[in-house]
């Protein structure tokens, strides 16, 4: 609750206004608070934080329930794969040979660093929901 | 930003939750001449083998992936035993 919104109500707790007056304040401040017309919305907060939450209810192969909750800034992501731009190129082409082998065929030395920027961007629109028959994962950003 | 609190909290048997903060700076202050030993160990290891890494972007590399850990939160919850680190 705002500040303005709490003194109006304080204000009407102690009987300094009466209930239509306060309706009438409030409704002002509702609308000093919606953006005017024709003005575009304030853009949504941007994520921080991508979200894996993993629970497994009892049974299955866990004899008790279990939940594992991990937060990982995006912006460890960011710096982390800012280290692969590391691995020496002869590296590189080994583990491209073995993703061909295993039918990944992705060239890894192709994947630019803006490319890693620009994925981890349009993260923030991503939530992956994986329902097994033991397990529950799911992967958002917040 | 770089990490200055990791917390660590446990739930004991007993059902009751412990917790640890660990201060960063004091830690490593404590693990330096370790770490410088590990630092110089790397750049001749990095000498000896010819890798073909540039060191300077590693240092910056790591430093970014150091500044970033704040907020990095794990949880792992299962039947009585319950642990949480998180850092600040």
């Amino acid at each position: 609750m705002n500040e303005e919104r709490r003194q109006i109500l304080q204000m009407l707790a102690e009987g300094k206004i009466t209930a239509e007056e306060a309706e009438l304040l409030i409704d002002a401040l509702e609308r000093q608070a919606e953006p005017p017309p024709g003005e575009p919305a304030r853009p949504k907060a941007r994520p921080k934080y991508l979200r894996v939450v993993l629970s497994a209810p009892e049974g299955g192969e866990s004899p008790s329930p279990s939940r594992i909750n991990v937060r990982v800034p995006l912006q460890l992501l960011r710096a982390g794969v800012r280290l692969t731009s590391l691995i020496p190129p002869h590296a590189l082409d080994k583990v491209n040979a073995q993703l061909l082998q295993a039918g990944v065929p992705i060239d890894l030395a192709q994947l630019k660093p803006q490319h890693i920027e620009d994925l981890i961007e349009q993260l923030d629109d991503l939530t992956v929901d994986l329902d097994d028959h033991d397990s529950k994962i799911r992967v958002f950003c917040e | 930003m770089t990490p200055s609190v990791v917390t660590v909290r446990w739930r004991r048997p007993d059902g009751t939750w412990r917790r640890v903060n660990v201060s960063v700076a004091p830690v490593l202050l404590a693990l330096s001449p370790l770490l410088l030993l590990a630092v110089l160990g790397a750049l001749v290891v990095h000498r000896a083998v010819r890798a073909d890494i540039d060191v300077s972007e590693a240092a910056r590399g790591l430093r970014g992936l150091v500044r970033a850990l704040p907020g990095a939160e794990f949880a792992f919850e299962q039947g009585s035993t319950a642990v949480l680190v998180s850092v600040i």
